[in-house]
């Protein structure tokens, strides 16, 4: 059962962090990474990627520059320092969230 | 235009005041659609995928807001201040006192002097203009001299215009003017020139130049003029009191503070209206001396003859005593030249062959500098020879011939001319910015109406800079090292070959002309690579008029803020420290009135000499 995008979009950033902490990827890359990691579950709004990745870059905890790839530039993100600070803390508060959500579900 | 390339469009749609984000963004989701459709392997399945265009064009314009707004204040700048910054820099651009400079300048050039704006005194404007109510100049100036009779200066200035040739003077009989003249000598007895004009009103005989060409046509007149010059020739002075009446106008117009170029050029235009000798006059009384000395010779009265022959040295000696304009000294040249070629010959008629040596010995040294005088380039000859020179740059190719001039002494802070085509230059590179825009803005108001829409771009700091120094700076320091440093010593060639008035005409086209246009090439191809770069397309013309209007209303202050203190600089220091032209007591340059000085000097020398040999 694919999960409802309303759920999802909580968690897209620390996701997106998080991928991103293992290598630099591009948008389409990233969409690709997450449905292959979560089966499919997460239904989302391709397009919604972006904007989550432009704010998360304004807020400089990812970086991007314009790469050729064959014929064509393509931009890939990379995690900063501070994004790594970011994704840490917010897998913890994730944690906590998803164990305390089991609890009360329980 | 296909799905993909619509669904971009409207999810972008609200980025697009800012060009290099929309492209950026625009690029971004056509590489991930284009993709999703090539794994899908239908558009129609990566569109559903990708969701709502319209809900995500909300969403990144949420997303980029903060990028967005210091590109917007970068736009809301140049849309609200690139006027009033056009505004400022033809403002700074353009000197007034430039303007009021070259107002007087350009008539004095050509040789017709305007007046001085009107002092607002009433005794002031009736001792410039006389009694305004009477009809014709001469009798208004005759007011003066009914209100001051025992001056001389107002007579003479009163006389002067009453001679003159005009239509004015027309209607004034023979006999007011020769009553006058008689009265004019009983109240300045000493001065030698109404005693001219009074010989010349009905002189007997016809004919101005060559004395072979004269006619006489009624013998008896020709002895009274005779007379009357003879007379004359007797007086100590020559004068029609021009430079006591150019200081004293000088006075009245209140021009005597030469604190800025037209208050200095105001000066010296107020001292050029004043009447100077009319050199025609003397060459007239030079050509009727000897032709009545031929006629004595040939009739057997040789001796009677000698006091026209001899007639150079009292009119030379009344000339000099009164001369101070460059006008003078080549009349007094001319006035030798004929002796020394005609009256030698008459003294050899006359069997004096002692004498004829004895005068082409003695004006040998007037002959020499009228030479000297006479070596002069083609171009510049008549401009010179009419008004004297105003500026020591117009003079450089007689000068070279009179008197040692050096490169320090055309160094451009003692030459005001090479400021004048500096700040010229500025004005019209103002001008041609201007001439631009207004080219751009026609041509951007058509793109919109054939319905384009204009965009902006920010261009990179780094492009800015660039554009900055290549369009701006190296231009302007190539201006300034040619104007003012002088690395090709172009200064001393100037006087060997009057290159200087071509290197002030590069300078002219080059800021004026040339940096214009190469700015407007520089921002235009750098804007367009920018665009191409971004979107993989040229801009369209809309786009390129709009940043170039732009970019060309900030350029021009710009520039107008780096010349002009600089030039601001070089005018004050050329009030401080020249002495080629405002620190001459007459208003002329420097160099020429120490031509005039040196001039007179050898002038002097020679009538002493020949005073004391006899």
């Amino acid at each position: 059962m694919a999960i409802n995008s309303d759920l999802t979009r909580g968690v897209a950033e620390p996701i997106i962090l998080k991928l991103l902490a293992d290598r630099m990827m591009y948008g389409y890359e990233i969409i690709r990474e997450v449905n292959l990691k979560s089966n499919g579950e997460f239904e989302w709004k391709e397009g919604s990627l972006y904007p989550c990745l432009h704010k998360l870059e304004a807020q400089k905890l990812i970086q991007s520059e314009w790469i050729l790839c064959g014929s064509k530039q393509r931009k890939y993100y990379t995690i900063t320092v501070e994004g790594m600070r970011a994704m840490e803390a917010k897998t913890e508060e994730l944690k906590t969230f998803a164990n305390t959500l089991a609890m009360m579900m329980a | 235009m296909n799905n993909i390339d619509n669904a971009v469009e409207t999810a972008t749609e609200r980025l697009k005041d800012d060009y290099a984000l929309h492209a950026e963004v625009a690029a971004e989701l056509r590489d991930h659609l284009e993709e999703s459709a090539c794994d899908s392997g239908s558009e129609e399945e990566a569109l559903k995928r990708f969701g709502e265009p319209e809900e995500i064009a909300g969403q990144l314009f949420t997303a980029n807001l903060s990028r967005f707004k210091w590109h917007s204040l970068a736009r809301m700048i140049m849309k609200y201040a690139a006027l009033p910054a056009m505004a400022a820099g033809l403002y700074f651009s353009v000197d007034p006192d430039l303007l009021r400079t070259a107002r007087n300048f350009l008539p004095l050039m050509n040789g017709r002097p305007q007046t001085a704006p009107m002092p607002d005194d009433p005794e002031s404007q009736f001792l410039i203009a006389g009694d305004r109510s009477r009809k014709g100049k001469a009798q208004q100036l005759r007011a003066i001299w009914e209100k001051y009779p025992d001056n001389k200066m107002y007579m003479a200035t009163y006389i002067d215009q009453l001679l003159l040739p005009i239509d004015d003077n027309a209607a004034i009989g023979k006999e007011t003017v020769e009553k006058e003249l008689e009265l004019a000598m009983a109240v300045d007895p000493d001065n030698a020139i109404f005693n001219y004009y009074l010989a010349f009103i009905d002189p007997g005989v016809t004919g101005d130049g060559h004395r072979q060409l004269f006619v006489v046509t009624d013998r008896g007149k020709l002895d009274r003029t005779m007379q009357t010059l003879s007379a004359g020739y007797a007086k100590p002075y020559l004068t029609s009191f021009s430079k006591e009446r150019g200081l004293q106008l000088v006075e009245l117009y209140n021009c005597e503070a030469r604190e800025k170029l037209s208050q200095s050029m105001l000066y010296t235009l107020t001292m050029a209206d004043c009447p100077l000798p009319h050199p025609s006059m003397f060459r007239r009384a030079a050509n009727i001396n000897l032709l009545y000395a031929e006629m004595l010779i040939d009739e057997g009265k040789s001796a009677e003859a000698l006091p026209y022959l001899e007639a150079w040295k009292p009119m030379l000696t009344q000339l000099n005593r009164k001369a101070w304009t460059l006008i003078d000294n080549l009349v007094m040249m001319t006035v030798a030249r004929k002796y020394s070629q005609q009256a030698a010959l008459l003294y050899r008629k006359a069997g004096m062959e002692d004498k004829a040596a004895a005068l082409e010995t003695e004006l040998a040294p007037l002959i020499a500098l009228h030479d000297a005088w006479r070596v002069k380039d083609a171009n510049y000859g008549a401009t010179i020879k009419e008004h004297g020179g105003m500026m020591a740059n117009l003079l450089l190719p007689n000068l070279r011939a009179v008197t040692p001039l050096t490169p320090e002494m055309l160094r451009p802070e003692c030459q005001l001319d090479y400021l004048l085509v500096d700040i010229f230059a500025l004005t019209i590179c103002a001008a041609g910015m201007l001439l631009i825009c207004a080219v751009t803005a026609l041509r951007l108001f058509f793109c919109v109406l054939i319905v384009q829409r204009p965009r902006f771009v920010v261009l990179p700091l780094k492009n800015l800079l660039q554009i900055f120094a290549l369009g701006i700076a190296l231009p302007l320091a190539i201006f300034f090292v040619t104007s003012w440093l002088d690395p090709l010593n172009w200064r001393e060639l100037g006087i060997k070959n009057e290159i200087s008035v071509r290197f002030m005409a590069f300078n002219i086209v080059w800021l004026g002309f040339v940096t214009p246009f190469w700015l407007m090439g520089l921002y235009t191809c750098t804007t367009s690579r920018y665009v191409v770069k971004l979107t993989g397309k040229k801009p369209d013309t809309a786009t390129t008029d709009l940043n170039l209007l732009m970019a060309l209303m900030f350029a021009t202050l710009l520039i107008a803020a780096i010349c002009q203190p600089m030039l601001q600089y070089r005018k004050n220091r050329i009030f401080a420290e020249d002495s080629v032209f405002f620190k001459t007591p007459l208003g002329f340059s420097t160099i020429e009135e120490e031509i005039i000085n040196a001039q007179r000097q050898v002038i002097t020398d020679c009538l002493e000499k020949t005073s004391s040999a006899q």
